[in-house]
């Protein structure tokens, strides 16, 4: 991943799920709606950023002599495309 | 032969084997029996029952195959051995394909198999219900065992053949629900011989590697014995042992596996396995939207809530609740700025409902008379004095002007015009 990808989606996506529902609340005072809705927004903003920008890499593994594997990165062959082959 | 013609002058004549002077060796015999045949038996499928079916130490099968009135002897090599998905009983039917053959050393005529079939696929589901009750004995198959999938993986690793089609099928799915998944391919073969030997060092390579949230293990369609190293025990055990969650989808929907039941996961196809590790990005630009409209919701509601509290308060404090609006509006509009769309137009429609409502209290208020130039006279707790009933003559006032108050006395009355 790269671009802002050390953000933790799925945390950011609950918590302001959260803002959310704790903005539904009757008993909420104008100043605390419009903290929750602050806080809310950078979360969504964040979010909407790293929803459009995140993008994974495709990378094969190679048995390196060490015993460590080790990555590079995938050419794809065309073979894929054309059925299955003689190794399936 | 450039040499026999100079050569036969010296040579004995070669023996015919028609009398005891001309016998042939047995070497000959054997030899010459084998190029016949050879020569004129073609490789061909042989049917009977199976008997004293024994291994050697190097893997090669010995047996007998028979039938009421005839048997010969038949040895599968273990080269080709390896196809062969369970060693059959004795007294099984089975089809073999072979040459037949003397082995001249021993003089002796037998098949050199390089296949074996049960009827139907017999030895198939032998081999995969006797390691199915293994499995099960030792707990394998339990429901109990299976680990939840993520829900939102960041790494997932692919086990399959780097040409497959399958492998070309996972990726497109994985890259078009979650493109932020970092996705590695470790290649093995997913048939034929060794071919289960590869798959484990696969599994035990992705084993090793950091922060692999999933792995898919896959391969497409094939034949009984194109799948078949997914029912072997080697595959099975290193799917058992894979230290995170295994998604398996081999061949079509039909085809089961032991290595799909040992899974963590078991998909029809390999599309779906990727299907069922990558959340869809759509749902989650969905759940987006939405807490974006819940939270433009919660502030109107709050919004709407305040704007009650203060016309309830205006009635009774004029001058702090213009104050007060004014605040509430700078801040209203200071946050509209960095509002997306809908919410700013809400905000708006917010805003005018604030301004009609101060616009109101302008009306009513004492204040915009007071700045035209009249005053207002009150006692001292600043109720007010609008009749000369209320003055007492020696008694002090306050009198309201645009820009303070005046302290006052009342020296006398007088009804009338003033």
């Amino acid at each position: 991943m790269s671009g802002s990808s050390e953000l933790d989606f799925e945390r950011t996506l609950e918590e302001l799920e959260e803002i959310a529902r704790a903005l539904d609340r009757d008993d909420l005072g104008l100043d605390e709606a419009i903290a929750l809705f602050e806080r809310g927004i950078s979360r969504l903003r964040a979010a909407n950023e790293w929803l459009e920008t995140a993008s994974g890499r495709v990378e094969e593994i190679i048995a390196s002599a060490s015993g460590r594997p080790e990555t590079r990165a995938l050419e794809e062959s065309e073979d894929g495309e054309t059925g299955d082959s003689g190794r399936g | 032969m450039p040499g026999d013609g100079q050569m036969a002058l010296f040579e004995p004549p070669r023996p015919d084997g028609r009398s005891p002077e001309t016998a042939i060796s047995v070497r000959a015999l054997n030899h010459g029996t084998q190029r016949l045949l050879e020569e004129h038996v073609p490789d061909v499928w042989v049917r009977g029952e199976v008997a004293n079916w024994r291994t050697s130490s190097r893997g090669h099968r010995y047996f007998t195959l028979r039938d009421d009135a005839a048997q010969v002897d038949c040895v599968l090599f273990a080269g080709d051995a390896w196809r062969l998905p369970a060693d059959p009983d004795d007294g099984t039917e089975v089809a073999v394909f072979g040459r037949p053959k003397l082995y001249e050393a021993r003089g002796r005529f037998q098949v050199v198999v390089r296949r074996l079939e049960a009827a139907g696929e017999g030895l198939w589901r032998l081999a995969f219900e006797r390691l199915r009750r293994v499995l099960e004995a030792e707990g394998l198959l339990e429901p109990s065992r299976k680990r939840p999938l993520p829900r939102f993986p960041r790494r997932v690793a692919v086990v399959t053949s780097r040409d497959g089609a399958a492998l070309h099928d996972v990726l497109t799915v994985l890259r078009r629900r979650s493109p932020w998944i970092d996705i590695l391919v470790c290649d093995c073969r997913v048939q034929g011989e060794g071919a289960a030997i590869e798959i484990r060092r696969a599994l035990t390579t992705v084993g090793r590697l950091e922060r692999i949230d999933a792995v898919i293990l896959t391969r497409g369609g094939g034949s009984t014995e194109d799948l078949w190293c997914f029912n072997e025990e080697v595959t099975v055990r290193a799917v058992a042992a894979c230290p995170v969650p295994v998604v398996c989808a081999i061949g079509h929907e039909v085809d089961v596996t032991l290595a799909e039941l040992v899974a963590d996961r078991r998909a029809p196809t390999p599309s779906v396995a990727a299907e069922l590790v990558a959340p869809d990005v759509a749902a989650l630009r969905e759940r987006l939207d939405g807490a974006s409209l819940a939270l433009a919701r919660g502030l109107r509601r709050s919004v709407a809530r305040g704007r009650e509290r203060l016309d309830r308060h205006a009635r009774e404090l004029p001058r702090g609740v213009r104050v007060a609006l004014a605040r509430g509006r700078e801040r209203v509009g200071r946050h509209a700025r960095g509002l997306p769309r809908g919410v700013r137009s809400a905000l708006g429609r917010a805003r005018g409902r604030l301004g009609s409502v101060s616009g109101r209290l302008d009306a009513l208020s004492p204040l915009a008379t007071l700045a035209r130039g009249y005053s207002v006279a009150t006692d001292l707790e600043g109720a007010l004095l609008a009749s000369v009933e209320r003055f007492e003559p020696g008694s002090p006032f306050l009198l309201r002007v645009r820009d303070g108050s005046v302290d006052a006395i009342t020296e006398r009355t007088m009804r009338g015009d003033p």
